[in-house]
């Protein structure tokens, strides 16, 4: 541990306030699972004056553990040692909520609180400013992280859609300016001394073929793939008949594209519509041709992007999950041997992060993906 | 035309000031190409030796443009 960041897990939100005294607290991030009372959480928080954001999930991370119960909080304190700036926003992300409300209110949101904070948004500061979304995860997150865009495309954004039970009925976002389906972001700038890296990880084998994408219903909705049904074309694809298709190969055979510098950005499919017809978790546009890609076991990519920061210097880690990659971790039997991956190669650095229903890096919004935060001191 | 898609990206970074020798460059060059896929165009499928058509090579000219990235629009 240091003493510019810390996490801890707490059952009732009543012991955080004297837990983070003289922390000198800038910033709080925390997690919470779908029975913890997160309007109490709402109400102590916003009485502690610290700007924070947060989130109900499905589990969590803080340390060296996954958290799967339903009742605790995961609590991360960030100090003003580290912050020069913090901005925190909200917008209205209610499933009635248009996308183009969506786009305008946070954009209209994200470049008021820029141009307050004096970022320049043509060219921000590369090291020490990003942004940190926790978005609303019943609705999608593609039109918010578009207007971020429009606003700003070199600030560098990571985060996560909220997640709950996985009825997909509630979740809730809650932050310094409101709680409830609303997604926030934390506009950060940090002091000289520190700087940050924002990355991801997916763990995955290319697999043979392409799929364009030839007929879309919405943008989540796909109704062909190189001209057939897609739910037929992809099962011919991947070598399977339409009847073997469950969540189980949805996940297992997922789908991308690349920025072509070794980055994948996945798109998940949900699932079905009966005929043939494919839901996905992401937005896609007519003519993207696809790469498909079989999933593997996480630990090598894990343990390799770990490997690669530099632990002496490392305060912070943050990090935003996919709920299919907890999932199958879970299936694999490999909580234990992967949660003690991040204790070992990055032991006493301060971990938080949650189980995503998407993940957001770099304006992209993506799926059974990993994207972090890492903060470091120079 | 053998490489036309890399070759016009790597001309428009250039343009733009922009260059992997730093953390800066390099990620402002990353957001790019996550935008140019994003909108459509899967990076996976081009090199300096694949052989790329005109369609593609609009499509892409057309996505940098709306990215208003000034002078090299």
């Amino acid at each position: 541990m240091n003493s510019y960041i810390s996490s801890a897990i707490f059952r009732n939100s009543n012991d955080i306030p004297s837990a983070i005294e003289g922390k000198n607290a800038g910033l709080i991030i925390c997690f919470y699972g779908s029975d913890f009372d997160y309007t109490e959480l709402y109400h102590t928080l916003k009485n502690t004056k610290i700007p924070f954001i947060g989130c109900m999930d499905i589990a969590r991370f803080s340390n060296a553990q996954y958290q799967f119960e339903t009742d605790s909080v995961a609590v991360m304190t960030i100090s003003k040692d580290i912050l020069e700036k913090v901005g925190i926003i909200a917008y209205d992300m209610r499933k009635t909520t248009s996308n183009h409300a969506m786009y305008q209110t946070s954009k209209d949101e994200y470049a008021s609180a820029l141009k307050k904070l004096g970022f320049d948004l043509e060219s921000p500061d590369m090291e020490r400013e990003f942004s940190i979304n926790i978005l609303y995860g019943l609705q999608s997150a593609n039109s918010v992280l578009s207007a971020q865009n429009e606003v700003s495309l070199f600030l560098q954004s990571v985060g996560g859609s909220s997640g709950g039970k996985l009825d997909f009925k509630s979740s809730s976002v809650i932050c310094s300016k409101g709680m409830g389906a609303i997604g926030a972001t934390a506009v950060v700038r940090l002091k000289p001394e520190f700087s940050f890296m924002i990355d991801r990880t997916s763990s995955f084998d290319s697999h043979e073929g392409k799929l364009v994408v030839t007929k879309l219903a919405n943008p989540r909705y796909i109704l062909e793939f190189n001209g057939k049904p897609a739910a037929i074309e992809y099962a011919r694809i991947i070598g399977k008949n339409v009847s073997d298709l469950s969540p189980e190969v949805y996940a297992l055979y997922t789908l991308g594209v690349e920025p072509g510098d070794g980055e994948r950005l996945i798109t998940s499919i949900m699932k079905d519509d009966g005929n043939n017809g494919l839901l996905t978790y992401n937005d896609l546009l007519e003519g993207t041709e696809l790469s498909i890609y079989k999933a593997k076991t996480q630990f090598e990519d894990r343990a390799m992007k770990l490997k690669m920061l530099d632990k002496e210097k490392l305060v912070g880690y943050i990090s935003f999950d996919c709920v299919l990659c907890y999932l199958a971790r879970d299936a694999n039997e490999e909580i234990e041997k992967i949660a003690s991956l991040y204790e070992e190669i990055l032991p006493g650095i301060p971990k938080i992060g949650f189980g995503t229903f998407s993940e957001n890096f770099c304006g992209a919004n993506v799926n059974q993906t990993e994207t972090y935060l890492a903060i470091t001191k120079r | 035309m053998r490489g036309a898609i890399y070759n016009y990206l790597n001309d428009y970074f250039k343009r733009l000031g922009l260059s992997e020798d730093t953390l800066a460059g390099k990620t402002k060059i990353r957001s790019i190409r996550i935008q140019v896929s994003l909108k459509g165009l899967n990076l996976a499928n081009f090199s300096p030796e694949s052989m790329d058509n005109a369609n593609d090579l609009n499509k892409l000219k057309s996505i940098l443009e709306s990215l208003k990235l000034g002078a090299a629009a």
